[in-house]
């Protein structure tokens, strides 16, 4: 007997006018069975992907933050990012996963109420520029406010509180608000207004971390410098020069200079701007070793500016003794450890893939600093993953049972009808013996792996649709997280299908063990 | 039909069967101590209910679970049954037996062509060549004109004689060396049950050219309970069982019907 003959006898068999009816019995309780485990397995999977989406999507639900849990230590250097980066990157294996660390510090500045008083209010720094801290993404502002252009921008983006603290209304933020320090108020542009509070409690705002820096240390209005630059010579000047040549000007102008800075050493020389010609002028160390050179003030380099014009006789000198001198910051308006030093407070650690976060936190725990201190790290969205995956394990567990339960039953219900056609058969399966047919258990298997394949396909389907209304469902206004909870892969489609197709044919089989074995005699004469 | 010179189909030496199962003691011989030959042409087992008849029929064609009895039976004088194996046993059944029951047993969710053709589906003959025999079987059966328009129609739309009369068909399909007919004739009307065994006589004197040697020796076992038209259409060569012995061999031919039911203990002597 051909396999082709097997497999045409089964379906015949099963499309009988007599059985069709046990037929769509048994696909239908395969379907439900395929149906309700592709649906319960899927939702607990598609959930728990839609959570760790959702968590995904919002780079401070895949951020860490790592703190030397000192007040105000800043012990962490800059090099500490990138080791550290390099050693999350190392633990987590890919590098797709990881996203960067981005350096911290907390700054606290006092801010003028608008009632007057002035209030001590904490905030952050934030790193701008060609890899940014990607917190503005989380932390949306409100509709006319903007997070910072750039590492130069200037400016702070706050928490709606911190408006209300002050006494404005955050819906109507101010253009600027009053930073008082006790030599001067500094008016500071609001950005922004973020539409959440930021995740660290009593963090109330974000500044580009250079602009910090500036209202830190201010730059000097005296500055103070080895090397300043003047104004443009004279223009008559020039001319003599051409006249009387440059080393007779040289000449001249060093023997003013030196009547000017008696006690000093200096290096002077032209330099071209433009279409105007300046002198640079730089001090040097007259120590032996040299030591640094030393430094004037803008004001007394535009001294003795004057008295090189005067000593060269130089008329209508005014912009020329104009000094230009390298800026220099001031040693700071906010006295305290935390305007002196120069390290950071925290370092966020941002990984693409919520998985890696477990892995990145332990690799920031081990990591020594620069200075010897271990980082603290707060585990939270670690805790938080890690209850997503506890709560779908359960859910897995319970579903497994209920499914285990479920398939015993319908698994009973095929038992069952295949049973009962296999006794109404059993002459007919006598017969068959009685004329030589062998392979009646394959032609039993056969039979369950068509209605299992039915029932599977049918129960497929149906588990789709399912499970798609029910994603839609429960994440109505959440596209993507609907999408990430469609879940239907391959893998439990195979692994639900294969259960139903092994579960048919082995019941199919086993049903009709009885009505195989009897001898054809006995199953002719039970029929009778 | 004369019997032939040459050895006989079945040899038959001291059988006993049982009915039992390898948990349940045997209940009390069904068959008891029969030693007898049967050889091709028609042999008619006669006996009342109960005498063993049918049960001889299935030891004789392996339909009965043999483990249990002593006894030997050995087929055409090679194929001793103890030896046989399970695989051997069904093969045997395939190739060289056919069976006619009292109920047809046909399949519902083929036709009659198709249930014809199972014999020649279970030797893996391709379904065309199958179609072919079978509507030169049909034809050729055909004796009263009316079984070919049967061909393409299902067992529930045709009448109980017409089953049986495919049912026939079946078992000589693939042209086997035994048919045993187990009261074929007891569920038909006298017209149906005389075209039956026109039928079964075509077949056996090799009327029907169903691609097997035209010498082949056929045998026929029939059972009825019609003991005159057993004993004629066997020619008196009638293996009688009364209480599970048999009390006259096909060697010992009977003259009439009168002397079989004597024999049966329907009658007195």
């Amino acid at each position: 007997m051909t396999w082709g003959y097997l497999i045409e006898f089964a379906f015949r068999d099963l499309t009988a006018r007599s059985a069709i009816r046990a037929t769509l019995v048994v696909v239908a309780a395969v379907a439900f069975a395929v149906a309700f485990a592709f649906t319960g397995f899927g939702f607990v999977y598609g959930v728990e992907r839609a959570e760790l989406s959702r968590l995904t999507r919002d780079p401070l639900s895949t951020c860490l933050w790592a703190g030397d849990n000192t007040l105000n230590g800043r012990h962490i250097h800059e090099d500490d990012a990138g080791k550290l980066y390099a050693a999350v990157l190392a633990a987590v294996g890919q590098p797709d996963r990881v996203r960067g660390v981005y350096p911290i510090r907390v700054v606290q500045f006092n801010f003028a109420m608008k009632s007057g008083n002035d209030t001590p209010v904490t905030g952050r720094t934030i790193r701008l520029g060609a890899s940014a801290d990607p917190l503005p993404e989380s932390r949306p502002v409100h509709a006319g406010g903007r997070w910072f252009n750039g590492p130069d921008d200037t400016g702070i983006v706050v928490v709606p509180s911190f408006l209300a603290s002050l006494g404005y209304d955050p819906e109507h933020p101010p253009e600027t608000i009053t930073l008082v320090t006790s030599r001067v108020r500094v008016e500071v542009p609001v950005r922004g207004v973020m539409l959440q509070e930021l995740p660290i409690r009593n963090h109330s705002y974000v500044l580009p971390e250079s602009y910090s820096e500036g209202l830190l240390h201010p730059l000097e209005t005296d500055p103070s410098n080895s090397t300043a630059v003047s104004g443009p010579v004279p223009k008559g000047l020039i001319d003599d020069i051409d006249k009387t040549g440059l080393d007779q000007f040289q000449a001249t102008l060093k023997a003013a200079i030196l009547n000017a800075f008696p006690a000093q050493e200096f290096v002077v020389t032209p330099t071209t701007e433009g279409r105007f010609t300046k002198l640079s002028i730089s001090t040097r160390s007259t120590s032996e070793p040299p030591t640094a050179a030393p430094t004037l003030r803008k004001s007394e380099w535009e001294t003795h500016l004057k008295q090189i014009a005067a000593a060269v006789n130089w008329p209508s000198s005014d912009s020329f003794v104009k000094a230009k001198v390298e800026p220099t910051r001031s040693p700071g308006l906010i006295s305290g450890d935390a305007a002196a030093q120069t390290g950071f407070d925290l370092l966020a650690v941002y990984v693409n893939d919520v998985l890696a976060l477990a892995p990145a936190a332990k690799a920031s725990e081990t990591y020594v600093l620069s200075n010897d201190r271990r980082l603290v790290v707060d585990r939270n969205v670690v805790d938080q993953v890690t209850r997503v995956g506890e709560q779908s394990a359960r859910y897995e567990a319970g579903m497994s049972i209920v499914a285990g339960a479920m398939s015993f039953v319908f698994a009973g219900m095929v038992w069952f009808v295949f049973r009962v056609r296999a006794e109404q058969q059993i002459a007919e399966i006598g017969m068959l013996k009685a004329m030589g047919m062998g392979r009646l258990g394959w032609l039993a298997m056969i039979q369950g792996l068509m209605v299992g394949s039915a029932g599977a396909l049918l129960g497929t389907i149906v588990g789709v649709v399912l499970i798609e209304q029910a994603a839609m469902r429960l994440y109505p206004d959440d596209a993507l997280a609907a999408e990430a909870a469609t879940y239907r892969t391959p893998q439990l489609v195979a692994s639900v299908v294969a259960a139903a197709l092994v579960g048919c044919m082995a019941c199919a089989w086993e049903a009709t063990r009885r009505a195989r074995t009897l001898s054809p005699a006995v199953a002719i004469r039970t029929a009778g | 039909m004369s019997a032939t010179t040459e050895g006989p189909t079945f040899a038959l030496s001291n059988l006993t069967y049982a009915y039992g199962s390898r948990w349940k003691r045997p209940s009390l011989p069904a068959v008891t101590g029969v030693t007898s030959e049967i050889h091709p042409g028609v042999t008619a087992v006669l006996g009342l209910s109960g005498s063993g008849k049918t049960t001889l029929l299935n030891l004789l064609g392996l339909l009965a679970d043999a483990r249990l009895q002593p006894g030997q039976i050995t087929f055409r004088g090679t194929a001793d049954y103890a030896a046989l194996r399970s695989s051997a046993q069904v093969k045997l059944r395939r190739d060289a037996f056919g069976f006619v029951l009292q109920s047809s047993f046909l399949l519902p969710h083929f036709s009659c062509w198709e249930n014809v053709a199972v014999p020649l589906a279970l030797v893996g003959i391709h379904r065309a060549e199958r179609r072919k025999r079978v509507e030169r079987l049909f034809a050729q059966a055909d004796l009263s004109g009316r079984l070919t328009a049967l061909m393409e129609k299902r067992p529930r739309d045709i009448s109980g004689g017409e089953r049986q009369r495919v049912a026939v068909l079946r078992a000589i399909v693939h042209d086997p060396l035994v048919l045993f007919a187990d009261e074929p004739l007891s569920s038909l009307d006298p017209l149906n049950a005389k075209e039956m065994l026109k039928l079964l006589r075509h077949w056996l004197n090799g009327g029907m050219s169903l691609a097997s040697a035209p010498d082949r020796r056929r045998t026929l076992l029939l059972v009825s309970h019609d003991v005159s038209t057993a004993v004629r259409f066997a020619e008196g060569r009638c293996l009688i069982m009364r209480a599970g012995a048999m009390v006259r061999g096909p060697d010992r031919p009977v003259p009439d019907e009168r002397t079989a039911l004597v024999d049966m203990g329907v009658i007195e002597e």
